[in-house]
C-alpha cells in the first residue's frame, strides 16, 4: 500500500540579499519585537550587525538581543531565552548562528508555545502529538550562519543536557520555524573541509531518504534535488569556497537533505550517528560523513531501492546505459569513488578511530543505538551494529 | 523612482509601441510602484489620450495596479536594470495588489523603458531582452533627465 | 569574494495525507486542525457518493457540516463566492470542507482567502499575495478529479459580475490539508484520466522549463512526469483501476505543489484563455495547443526537454535516441499521445473543432497576454507569437 503523508510548512528563502525580505516577513506575521538570539562567533564576525542593519526601520524593531548561546546548545540557553523573552515582551525569534543557535531556539518556541517556563519541569509535560492548532503559533526564523545542520526546516530539535549527560530529542511541529533565510552575506567563506565533511554528510542524509521515502513523491524530490546538487557541485565549492553560488547551493541542498531523512519515523543510521555523537562530541553530520559508505555497502542488501540512487548520482545518459541488474553495485562505487575523492581533496577524517573513540566502546555503544531504534527491520540487531561500527574504525 | 517616472512620460511621448500598450489599458487606469512599508512611490495614470506620470511618498489615489517592492534592495535591482520586472515577479521580490492582467500590460510598457533608459552592455550584461527601439536613444534619455513633463 | 544572483523562494504549506482507502484515517485529524463546524462545498448532490463518503467521514470525525453548498461553476464567479459567504456566516461556520472537482476546490480557496483574510469586497483581494491572514480558517480539501493540481497551488481564477477573468495568488489559497484518495475519484468515464494525465504533463513540464524552477521543483516535476507514463495508459484502458488513477493523482499534487515555485508557461496561459473564450473543458484545450507550445520553447529548453524524454520512454528508448534528437523526440511523444488518445475519444485536436475561428483569435490573444503565465515562460512571449502558435493548429 503506498500510502504517505507529509507537511512541511517552513518558507525557504535562499541566496542573494534574501536577509533584505526578514522585515517583510515578519511585518507579514505581525511580528513587531522580536528577540534575536546568537552566539559569539556570529556577533564577532559582524552577522549580528548585519541583520540590525536589515532590521532598520518603524515598524519592526528588535525587542532585545541575546548572543551567549553555549557552543551546544543547552537546557540554561533555552531557559535563558525564555526569561529574556518574556522580561522584554517579545513576539517573535530570529536565531542567527550555527546549529547550537538552531537547536535552542527551536526549542525555546516550543516551550514558549506550551507555556512551560522551566526546563525539568516541561520536559515531564512534553507532548509528541501537539498540533500547531492548540498552542497557536509563534514567528521563528532561522538564520544559519556557518554550515547548515539539516534540521533547520523540520520538526526536529534537542538539546544536550552536559551535567546529566543527557540529550533531550524532541519531534512537535511546534519546534518547526516560520522560515529559513539563507543569505550570502551571512556566509562566511568555509574551509574545504568543513564544507566536506557537511557535503558528505548531506549526501548521506540525501541518501537515505531517497531510500526510506520512495513512497513519498515530496519526500524524494527533496532527497533526490540533494544528491543531485551535492555530487554536482560539492566538489566545485571546495575548491572554489570563494564562490558564493556553489556555497549557497550546498547550503540549501543540505536543508533539503535534512527535509528528506528527518521524514523517515526510523532510520538505525541515525540512531548510530546520534549516540556516536554523544559520545564523541562531533556533528552528527561529521558523524554521518564517515559512517555512510560502510552503512551503504553493508546494507545494500536489504535497501531495496537502492539501485534507484543511481540516477541522481550519475544523471540519465549514464543511468538509462547501465545495466539493468548491476544498477546497485553501481551505485555503490559511484557513492565510494565520490567519498574518496571529497575525502583526498580536503583530507578529512575518514575512520571512526579519528573521533576519539575506542573499540571496546562498541559493545555499550550497540546496545545504546539498540534502545533507541524503534524500527522493526530484523537485519538492524546488535551484532550488525558492532559489525557497522568496527568496518567503520 | 523620479527618473523612473520621467522615463515612462518620455516613453509614451516618443515610442510608439509603448503607446500602443497604454492603449490596452482602460480610461483613468492609475498604476503605482512603492517600497513597502512607506518608502518612494511612482504612480502612472492614464487619462484620455495621455499619461502622468509622478514620484514621491504620497499616497493619495486608490490604484488599479499596486507594485509593492518588499524591500529597497528589491525596486533598486529592478530601477538599476539588474533584474527585469519578469525576474523580480519570478523572484517574488514584490506583492501586487490589484488586476494582474493589467500588471501583465504593465511590464512589457516596463520593459520597453528600460530598453532606452539602459545601455545595451547593461541589458546584455542582465540578460534582459533587447527590445526594438522607435526612437531615439538619446532624446529618450536627454528628455528623461532634463526634460519638463 | 565573488557575489551571487541566485535568489529563489519556496513555500507551500499544504499538508497531504494519500493512499488508497486513507480518507477515514486522515478525517481523524481534522479536530486537531480545528474543524468543528464545517462549510461543506460539493459539485451536486444527488448521486454523489464521494461527497456522501467524503461527509460521513468528516462527521465521523466529530466534525458537523454546518452547511452544504452546491457550486456547479467551472470558472468560479463572484456571485456564487458571495453566496458562499452568506451561508458560512448563517450557519456559524469555521472551516472548509471542498470535494469536488476543479471549480470547487477553486470556489473554497478563494472563499478560505477571503475568511482568512477578512477581505470585505472581493476585488481588493486580487493580485499577487495581496491578502494577509488575520484569522484561522482550516481549509481541507478532498479532489474527486483525477489530475487535480489546483488542490496544492496558490491561485485561483474568478469571473467578475461583468464576466471578465481575473487571477489570485496567496498562500492563503493552499488549502491546510489535501486528502487523496482514489477511492473518492468520481468521474470514472473515459475522458477523466485523459484529461488527468494531459493536464498534469503538460503543467509539470511547463514547470520544469519555467524561468523560475529550481533543482527541487525539477525533481518533483520530472517524478511527476514518471508517474503519468506509468499510470496514463492504464488509467485510460481501466478508469476504475485505483492504482493508475492515484498515481496520476500525485502527478497532478506534485504540478500543484511546484506551481507555487516554478509557476507555469505559454501553453498554461494560452488554454485558460481558449477555456474562457470558447467555454470548453481546459484540458480539450490544452491538448489542442500543448505540442505546438513546446515546439515554440524548444529552441531554449532543448537540454531540459531532452531530459524529460528519459521520464517518458525509458531506458532503451532514451539509449538509442542521439542526445541531439531527444528533445524533438519528447514534443513528437506528446504529440502522437495527445493524438491517438483525443482521437480514439473524439475529442478535439484542431481550434476549429472547439468553435475558434479567425474572428475569436483577437480576444484569445488578449485574453493569453494577460496571464500571469507568461512571465515564468522560458521565452519572451510577444501578441505575434502567440498568433503564430494559434493560426498553425487552426
Amino acid at each position: 500500500m503506498s500510502t504517505f503523508g507529509f507537511s512541511n510548512d517552513v518558507k525557504i528563502l535562499c541566496g542573494d540579499h534574501a536577509l533584505d525580505n526578514l522585515p517583510y516577513e515578519l511585518r507579514e506575521r505581525e511580528c513587531t519585537r522580536p528577540l534575536l538570539i546568537s552566539d559569539e562567533r556570529s556577533y564577532r564576525l559582524g552577522f549580528v550587525k548585519e541583520v540590525r542593519h536589515a532590521m532598520d526601520n518603524d515598524i519592526v524593531a528588535l525587542g532585545a538581543t541575546y548572543y551567549k548561546i553555549s557552543e551546544k546548545a543547552t537546557p540554561k540557553d533555552c531557559d535563558d531565552v525564555i526569561n529574556l523573552y518574556k522580561a522584554h515582551g517579545c513576539d517573535g525569534i530570529i536565531a542567527l548562528g550555527g546549529e547550537n543557535v538552531t537547536q535552542c531556539a527551536k526549542v525555546a518556541k516550543l516551550m514558549l508555545l506550551q507555556g512551560v517556563g522551566d526546563f525539568v519541569y516541561f520536559n515531564h509535560k512534553f507532548d509528541m502529538d501537539a498540533e500547531k492548532l492548540a498552542y497557536g503559533d509563534l514567528p521563528l526564523f532561522i538564520l544559519p550562519t556557518e554550515i547548515p545542520c539539516g534540521i533547520e526546516a523540520t520538526d526536529r530539535a534537542s538539546v544536550f543536557d552536559e551535567k546529566n549527560n543527557l540529550l533531550y530529542n524532541f519531534e512537535s511541529v511546534l519546534t518547526r520555524a516560520s522560515a529559513v533565510i539563507l543569505d550570502v552575506r551571512l556566509t562566511d567563506i568555509m574551509p574545504a573541509k568543513a564544507m566536506a565533511t557537511a557535503g558528505l554528510g548531506a549526501l548521506a542524509m540525501s541518501i537515505k531518504g531517497f531510500v526510506d521515502n520512495t513512497t513519498n513523491p515530496i519526500a524524494l524530490a527533496y532527497a533526490t534535488s540533494a544528491i543531485h546538487t551535492i555530487i554536482n557541485e560539492l566538489l566545485p565549492a571546495m575548491r572554489h569556497n570563494s564562490n558564493a553560488d556553489y556555497r549557497i547551493s550546498i547550503y540549501s541542498s543540505i536543508i533539503n537533505a535534512g527535509i528528506a531523512y528527518y521524514a523517515i519515523d526510523e532510520s538505525l543510521l541515525r540512531d548510530i550517528a546520534t549516540e556516536l555523537s554523544i559520545k564523541t562530541e562531533h556533528s552528527h553530520l561529521q558523524i554521518l560523513s564517515i559512517m555512510f559508505p560502510v552503512y551503504y555497502k553493508e546494507k545494500v542488501t536489504t535497501e531495496k531501492p537502492f539501485k534507484s540512487v543511481l540516477m541522481p548520482l550519475v544523471g540519465e545518459e549514464e543511468y538509462a546505459l547501465s545495466n539493468a541488474k548491476s544498477r546497485e553495485i553501481k551505485a555503490i562505487d559511484k557513492i565510494k569513488d565520490f567519498w574518496e575523492s571529497v575525502v583526498a581533496l580536503a583530507e578529512i577524517p575518514s575512520r571512526l578511530q579519528s573521533t576519539g573513540i575506542e573499540q571496546s566502546d562498541f559493545v555499550k555503544l550497540a546496545d545504546a543505538v539498540i534502545t533507541r531504534y524503534r524500527g522493526t527491520d530484523p537485519h538492524n540487531n546488535f551484532t550488525t551494529i558492532v559489525k557497522l561500527l568496527e568496518e567503520a574504525f | 523612482m523620479f527618473f523612473f517616472a520621467k522615463g515612462i512620460a518620455c516613453c509614451y511621448r516618443y515610442d510608439e509601441d509603448f503607446r500602443r500598450y497604454v492603449g490596452m489599458l482602460p480610461d483613468n487606469f492609475v498604476f503605482r510602484m512603492r517600497v513597502l512599508p512607506d518608502g518612494a512611490s511612482v504612480t502612472v495614470t492614464k487619462k484620455g489620450d495621455g499619461i502622468t506620470a509622478s514620484s514621491g511618498k504620497e499616497l493619495t489615489v486608490y490604484p488599479d495596479v499596486d507594485v509593492c517592492f518588499k524591500n529597497i534592495e528589491g525596486a533598486y535591482s529592478f530601477l538599476t536594470g539588474k533584474k527585469s520586472f519578469a525576474v523580480c515577479l519570478a523572484q517574488s521580490a514584490f506583492v501586487i495588489k490589484g488586476d494582474v492582467s493589467g500588471m501583465m500590460t504593465v511590464s512589457h510598457m516596463f520593459d520597453i523603458v528600460g530598453s532606452y533608459l539602459l545601455t545595451v552592455r547593461t541589458l546584455k550584461k542582465y540578460d534582459r531582452a533587447l527590445l526594438p527601439r522607435t526612437a531615439g536613444v538619446h532624446k529618450v534619455r536627454f528628455m528623461t533627465v532634463f526634460g519638463r513633463f | 569574494m565573488k557575489g551571487s544572483r541566485f535568489y529563489y523562494e519556496f513555500y507551500n504549506p499544504a499538508k497531504v495525507e494519500a493512499g488508497i482507502g486513507c480518507l477515514e484515517q486522515a478525517a481523524e485529524k481534522l479536530p486537531l486542525l480545528g474543524l468543528h463546524n464545517a462549510f461543506f462545498v460539493c459539485d451536486r448532490l444527488e448521486n454523489n457518493d464521494s461527497a456522501d463518503n467524503v461527509r460521513k467521514a468528516v462527521n465521523a470525525a466529530k466534525v458537523r457540516t454546518g452547511a452544504i453548498y452546491v457550486c456547479e461553476d467551472k470558472i468560479v464567479r463572484l456571485e456564487s463566492l458571495r453566496d458562499m459567504r452568506d451561508v458560512y456566516r448563517a450557519n456559524n461556520c469555521d472551516s472548509i470542507v471542498a470535494c469536488g472537482s476543479y471549480g470547487v476546490i477553486n470556489a473554497a480557496k478563494t472563499l478560505r482567502m477571503m475568511l482568512a483574510g477578512q477581505v470585505a469586497r472581493f476585488e481588493d483581494a486580487k493580485g499577487i499575495d495581496a491578502v494577509r491572514k488575520k484569522v484561522n480558517v482550516p481549509l481541507v480539501a478532498v479532489p474527486t478529479d483525477v489530475g487535480t493540481s489546483n488542490v496544492a497551488s496558490d491561485d485561483v481564477t474568478l469571473k467578475d459580475d461583468e464576466g471578465a477573468v481575473f487571477e489570485c495568488v496567496s498562500p492563503l489559497c493552499i488549502p491546510d490539508f489535501c486528502i487523496i484518495d482514489p477511492k473518492v475519484v468520481s468521474v470514472r468515464d473515459a475522458d477523466a484520466p485523459i484529461a488527468g494525465a494531459l493536464e498534469s504533463f503538460a503543467k509539470n513540464i511547463e514547470e520544469f522549463v519555467s524561468r523560475q524552477a529550481v533543482t527541487l521543483t525539477k525533481c518533483m516535476n520530472l517524478i511527476a512526469i514518471r508517474e503519468v507514463r506509468d499510470n496514463f495508459v492504464k488509467s485510460a484502458d481501466d478508469p476504475t483501476d485505483e492504482h493508475a488513477v492515484f498515481g496520476l493523482q500525485k502527478a497532478g499534487l506534485l504540478a500543484g505543489i511546484c506551481y507555487v515555485g516554478a509557476s507555469a508557461g505559454i501553453a498554461h496561459a494560452i488554454s485558460g484563455a481558449l477555456a474562457s473564450v470558447t467555454g470548453r473543458e481546459r484540458y480539450i484545450c490544452t491538448g489542442i495547443i500543448f505540442a505546438e507550445c513546446m515546439r515554440y520553447n524548444l529552441e531554449v529548453a532543448e537540454k531540459d526537454y531532452a531530459q524529460a524524454y528519459y521520464y517518458i520512454v525509458g531506458d532503451d528508448k532514451y539509449a538509442a535516441t542521439p542526445a541531439g534528437e531527444r528533445a524533438e523526440a519528447l514534443i513528437a511523444a506528446a504529440e502522437t499521445m495527445i493524438k491517438e488518445k483525443f482521437g480514439a475519444n473524439r475529442l478535439a485536436t484542431r481550434l476549429s473543432d472547439i468553435g475558434a475561428d479567425e474572428e475569436l483569435l483577437d480576444k484569445i490573444v488578449e485574453e493569453t497576454m494577460k496571464s500571469y503565465a507568461l512571465v515564468t515562460n522560458p521565452r519572451n512571449v510577444t501578441k505575434e507569437d502567440v498568433y503564430a502558435i494559434l493560426r498553425s493548429v487552426m
